[in-house]
């Protein structure tokens, strides 16, 4: 139950940074550092650390395709946030941040969460092999099983393509 | 880009599974409220309720900021 309560006069924020591709993943202990030590320098207190790894972004911020993207979960005074948000603007390692207020969650609240999702999930892949079983005659099997390994065929090249599209950009980018 | 397609329900997805709230970092059930070109749908098509599609619209939103979501595809 300590874990859960927010000190008095602090409110529990959450901020996602995205570091640039021009680090190579052993450079970036120190800069995740580096903000982690700009929050508790303002007298905040950090409750959950995420790392998302390398992520392909939607689209292109300052000519890089890829980022690296960090989760920061504290408490801090609303007044000092502004700072942080200043500083982190100015910084060339990050591409983009964002702070927003959320609620902190419980342990219970999280795992309840998971097991809606999961549930979900569940339905959703119950649901999507019923459909073709139904429709799928014991004749018709044959040729339709045939025109599903094509199906399969031409996905795997369509992954293929993504992934050789996203070499090409990477590469663009060393240039 | 595979978005599925959600089909016109009358009641809201987000009410009808008890969401605890609009994450802008799932971006995985975002996109199921949105079509190919990276535009929310309206919710007389998903059904989504009033208060729902207004956090929903907040956290597409976010979620472009944060180059999750497509701003337009194009
Ligand atoms: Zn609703």
């Amino acid at each position: 139950m300590e874990k859960t309560t927010i000190p008095d006069g602090q409110v529990h924020y959450e901020l996602l940074y995205i570091i640039s591709n021009k680090f190579s993943e052993n450079e970036l202990d120190p800069i995740k550092d580096r903000v982690t030590k700009l929050i508790t320098d303002q007298g905040g207190t950090i409750t959950l650390s995420n790392d998302w790894g390398k992520k392909r972004l939607a689209y292109a911020i300052k000519g890089f395709y890829h980022g690296y993207y960090h989760l920061l979960e504290f408490n801090l005074e609303p007044s000092k946030t502004k700072f942080i948000d200043n500083t982190l603007r100015l910084s060339s390692e990050i591409l983009r941040h964002q702070i927003l207020k959320t609620k902190l969650r419980t342990e219970e609240e999280l795992k309840a969460i998971e097991t809606l999702k999961a549930k979900i999930a569940e339905k959703q892949a119950a649901l999507a092999p019923v459909v073709e079983t139904s429709s799928e005659d014991k004749a018709a099997e044959a040729p339709k099983a045939k025109a599903a390994d094509k199906a399969a065929e031409t996905k795997v090249e369509l992954s293929d393509l993504d992934n050789k599209l996203d070499q090409i950009i990477d590469t663009d980018n060393l240039l | 880009m595979t978005n599925q397609v959600i089909k016109a329900t009358k009641s809201c997805w987000f009410c009808q599974n008890q969401w605890l709230d609009i994450d802008y970092k799932d971006t995985d059930s975002l996109k199921k409220f949105t079509n190919f070109y990276g535009q929310i749908l309206p919710k007389r098509r998903t059904g989504v309720c009033a208060g729902h599609q207004r956090d929903l619209a907040n956290a597409v939103k976010r979620a472009r900021i944060m180059a999750l979501l497509l701003f337009t595809n194009r």
